[in-house]
């Protein structure tokens, strides 16, 4: 059950027209007091310019056991818990940032706060390398890892995927409340999350989202995590947003690096100028964290296959290439690029270009 | 006059002075012609020239043409009270081509004009010095006609080339009215226009495009080639300049020769339309149609007050190909539907109903995204992802279902490829194609189908047996390629396809590997 000073965070937190601070310093002043309504229509000037006035007016109406029951059964009904700052739930790791969120509200197992955790972010708009890339990452890191992440397409998608799919713990913060999941097409991942893994918003359900919750939101994803693993970005990714509230937090930032051309890599590259930790496979990470690698299969190559990958090893090439650096016809070279696809050895990097997945070196 | 020394015969009923003639024409709805019959009576009274039977307006219009080239052809027109029936009169009746069969009536209704029996149609336009000019359907008014037991045709000069592939069809073309006349009363006889035989061989098939002119895009080159063996229709994704049209174009010519009874069906279309050309007789070449994409519904399907044959008609037996396919208006993409499955399209209006043949390979090309670089390596894409899918969406689920090929095209670097490659002409392509298509001709010859990407659910299962591996391959695929489920059937066909290229007699894993290389992604 809710304590009353987590009762009157609740009630705070459920009115979108007041800035966290403002939430914050009320809760100061009534946190001792009995009568909110009273000591609130008794300092009624002190909120002058700072919350306008019908807005008042209707904020001091609510402070009532009606509005907070209706609240409160609305959450229940959704299977929403509020996890407040004061709440014995509430991650250690954001009440050391400098904006915690008072209310957390979250849908799925609360258990997952508890663990170890590491954020994995990226681009919307992703090449299929990229999003092999993270889930390769996703893959050998929720083996230690519960992972963090958005709700968007692109990179946070293959993360949600490939970890739920797996089996694995997974966390996804969400900008909007959860009745507006953003985009729309990943409601049904979000219902997914909140059910095998752990859905999380700052946001009451009913809060619509607007752009600047995101970059907002990406404080609780870097404040969360033991690291941050920056996938890909480009000139105005969000991502950054990420890395610099990572930066902050004292958080490890990890990033992929890219060529100077690829227009997806200029955020990882970026970062890693300004001090991002240079990763190019999960035991990298692993390895920093002093977790103990684990041991990957030979695959088993059949000639032509080698061939191919021994074509593709230092670059990637187009299909086109290949086919005339091995003096064979493309009928007979597709088939064996579908098998190595397939398998996840090699993967598109670009239209037709094809380069190596995973390191496949004895 | 120097006619009346002829005899009158059954097109001449004697009423006192009067005669009235009788000549037949034919009016065409859809591809089928209908035989009218053209009466002229000419009584005393005011002078007028009256048309009846339900004749719109460039009929209507003839009795100035045919007044003219009557005069100029040395004839006269009696300032009497002319009135020229066309019979049935509830059929609807339009087109140039009564001009002729009208100016034979005047001529035998006036009695300048006088002979033994008229068992002729008669088929054509007039100028106004009397020159008979070209007019669009006659192949297929021609056709009609022997089914309803005519034989001789008087034609138009321009129009002999077209009539002279028709066997059991006697045909004689003129180019004046005069000569017309001459012919009819017997003072001199033209000889019936020269029989020709199609013979494909022949004819030097001539295209603009040949595949050994693109350099580099195997994938796609291969695609091509297995779409075209197997019908299956294709669908090609690339950023602006990839060389998609140019692929779309080398369709036709890698495609396989056609039969006589197709090359009439696809010049009969032509013919209504008027896109035959006065020398080219009948269509050698498979057509190949690319309507911008601002082409209404109608002029894709067909239609209009006259009902003519759209862009899927005219691209029978070839290609239909659509650039910038998700900018074409959504009613009319999915109007492609029903003739995609059935080959043909039913055109149903208040005044008829009409069934053009349509049986094409459907090509499309998009760009990846709506700025065209969305997947490139090098390019950043400027659209939001919800932009790049509303793009996607634009081709919806059910026609995507019958584009069984869906591959990305780009562009080999310049300065890349080693450039002394040999690239295959298409007409060394067209010589697979050839084999690949007999061979399904045979296995389908019980199951009413000719290619394998009529394939049912039935054929599916009774000609596309996969073994144990192939199955482990697909199921493999779905998972880690995120194939959707719909894929599957379109995979198994191509598959068969290869493997029918390959010569062999089962699906191997290498065919569906390949196949699986070809879908959407």
């Amino acid at each position: 059950m809710y304590s009353k000073k987590e009762l009157l965070l609740i009630w705070l937190d459920s009115f979108e027209f007041m800035s966290g601070d403002v939430k914050q310093s009320l809760f100061f002043k009534l946190e001792n007091e009995k009568d909110y309504k009273r000591f609130l229509l008794e300092n009624k000037d002190a909120f002058y310019g700072v919350i306008k006035e019908e807005d008042y007016n209707a904020f001091i109406s609510s402070a009532k056991k009606e509005y907070l029951d209706c609240l409160l059964s609305l959450y229940n009904k959704h299977g929403i818990k509020a996890v407040t700052i004061e709440s014995e739930d509430y991650p250690e790791e954001l009440k050391e940032t400098d904006c915690p969120p008072l209310v957390l509200y979250a849908k799925g197992d609360l258990g997952l706060l508890k663990t170890e955790k590491f954020s994995i972010v990226g681009s919307r708009k992703s090449l299929p390398m990229s999003i092999n890339t993270a889930k390769e990452f996703a893959t050998s890191l929720s083996e230690s890892f519960t992972l963090i992440t958005g709700i968007a397409e692109g990179i946070d998608s293959a993360v949600l995927n490939e970890t739920l799919s797996l089996g694995r713990k997974v966390i996804s913060v969400i900008a909007g409340g959860f009745f507006n999941i953003y985009p729309k097409s990943n409601t049904s991942l979000f219902e997914l999350v909140s059910i095998k893994g752990l859905a999380l918003s700052e946001n009451p359900p009913t809060v619509k989202p607007k752009p600047y919750f995101f970059p907002k939101r990406n404080r609780i994803i870097a404040g969360l995590g033991k690291g941050t693993l920056i996938v890909n970005g480009g000139e105005k990714s969000g991502v950054y947003s990420t890395a610099e509230y990572a930066g902050i937090y004292g958080k490890d930032i990890f990033a992929i690096p890219y060529g100077i051309n690829i227009p997806s890599g200029i955020a990882p590259n970026r970062i890693i100028r300004d001090g991002g930790i240079l990763t190019t496979s999960p035991e990298d990470i692993l390895e920093f964290y002093g977790i103990e690698k684990n041991k990957k299969e030979t695959p088993d190559f059949s000639e032509e296959e080698k061939e191919i990958i021994d074509c593709i090893k230092d670059q990637p090439k187009h299909v086109d290439l290949i086919c005339e650096e091995l003096k064979k016809e493309i009928f007979i070279i597709m088939p064996y690029i579908t098998m190595l696809e397939i398998k996840g050895y090699i993967v598109k990097n670009g239209v037709n270009t094809y380069g190596i997945a995973k390191r496949t070196e004895k | 006059m120097l006619y009346n020394q002829y005899r009158i015969y059954i097109m001449f009923i004697k009423r006192g002075i009067f005669v009235i003639a009788k000549v037949i024409g034919y009016s065409l709805t859809g591809l089928i012609g209908v035989p009218v019959d053209v009466e002229v009576d000419v009584n005393n009274g005011l002078p007028a020239f009256d048309i009846v039977g339900l004749a719109d307006t460039s009929v209507k219009e003839a009795k100035e043409r045919v007044r003219s080239a009557i005069k100029n052809s040395g004839f006269n027109v009696p300032t009497k009270r002319i009135t020229a029936n066309f019979a049935p009169a509830d059929l609807k009746k339009e087109g140039s081509l009564f001009d002729l069969p009208l100016a034979i009536g005047v001529l035998i209704a006036t009695e300048q004009l006088v002979i033994d029996k008229c068992e002729y149609v008669i088929i054509g336009e007039l100028s106004l010095d009397g020159t008979v000019r070209r007019v669009n359907g006659v192949l297929p008014i021609i056709i009609s006609a022997i089914k309803d037991g005519f034989n001789k045709f008087i034609i138009p000069k321009g129009n002999e080339k077209e009539a002279s592939y028709i066997e059991g069809a006697t045909c004689y073309s003129f180019n004046t009215l005069r000569e017309v006349v001459e012919h009819l009363s017997g003072l001199n006889e033209t000889k019936p226009v020269e029989k020709r035989s199609y013979n494909i061989e022949d004819k030097e098939r001539s295209y603009d495009s040949d595949l050994s002119f693109i350099k580099g895009q195997k994938v796609a080159k291969r695609a091509l080639e297995v779409a075209v063996s197997g019908g299956h229709n294709i669908l090609f994704v690339g950023a602006p300049g990839t060389g998609k049209t140019m692929l779309a174009k080398c369709i036709p010519t890698i495609m396989p020769d056609m039969t006589f009874s197709e090359a009439l069906e696809t010049t009969k279309i032509h013919s209504v339309s008027g896109f035959i050309k006065e020398n080219e007789g009948i269509i050698y070449n498979r057509p190949f149609r690319s309507p911008h994409h601002t082409a209404t519904t109608v002029s894709m399907t067909g239609g209009g007050s006259s009902i003519r044959p759209g862009e899927i008609s005219l691209a029978h037996n070839g290609v239909l190909f659509l650039d910038e396919m998700p900018e074409y208006s959504r009613s009319t993409l999915e109007a492609l539907r029903q003739p995609l499955e059935d080959g043909e399209i039913s055109i149903s209006r208040a005044s008829s109903r009409v069934t053009y043949p349509a049986n094409f390979m459907l090509c499309g090309s998009m760009n990846p995204c709506p700025c065209g670089n969305y997947g490139s390596e090098t390019k950043e894409c400027r659209c939001s992802p919800s932009q790049i899918a509303k793009y996607k969406a634009k081709i919806s689920g059910p026609l995507l279902d019958r584009i069984d090929i869906q591959i990305h095209v780009d562009e080999v670097k310049y300065g890349e490829l080693i450039t002394d490659e040999k690239a295959e002409t298409s007409a060394e392509v067209r010589k697979r194609v050839n084999r690949t298509r007999l061979i399904q001709k045979e296995r389908f010859k019980n199951d009413g189908i000719n290619t394998n990407s009529d394939m049912g659910e039935k054929q599916i299962k009774k000609y596309c047996k996969l073994s144990d591996e192939c199955e482990t391959i697909l199921k493999n695929a779905y998972t880690s390629l995120g194939l959707s489920p719909r894929a599957r059937s379109r995979i198994i066909k191509v598959a068969r396809t290869i493997a029918d290229m390959e010569l062999y007699d089962e699906i191997k894993p290498q065919h569906v590997l390949e196949a699986i290389a070809y879908r959407q992604t």
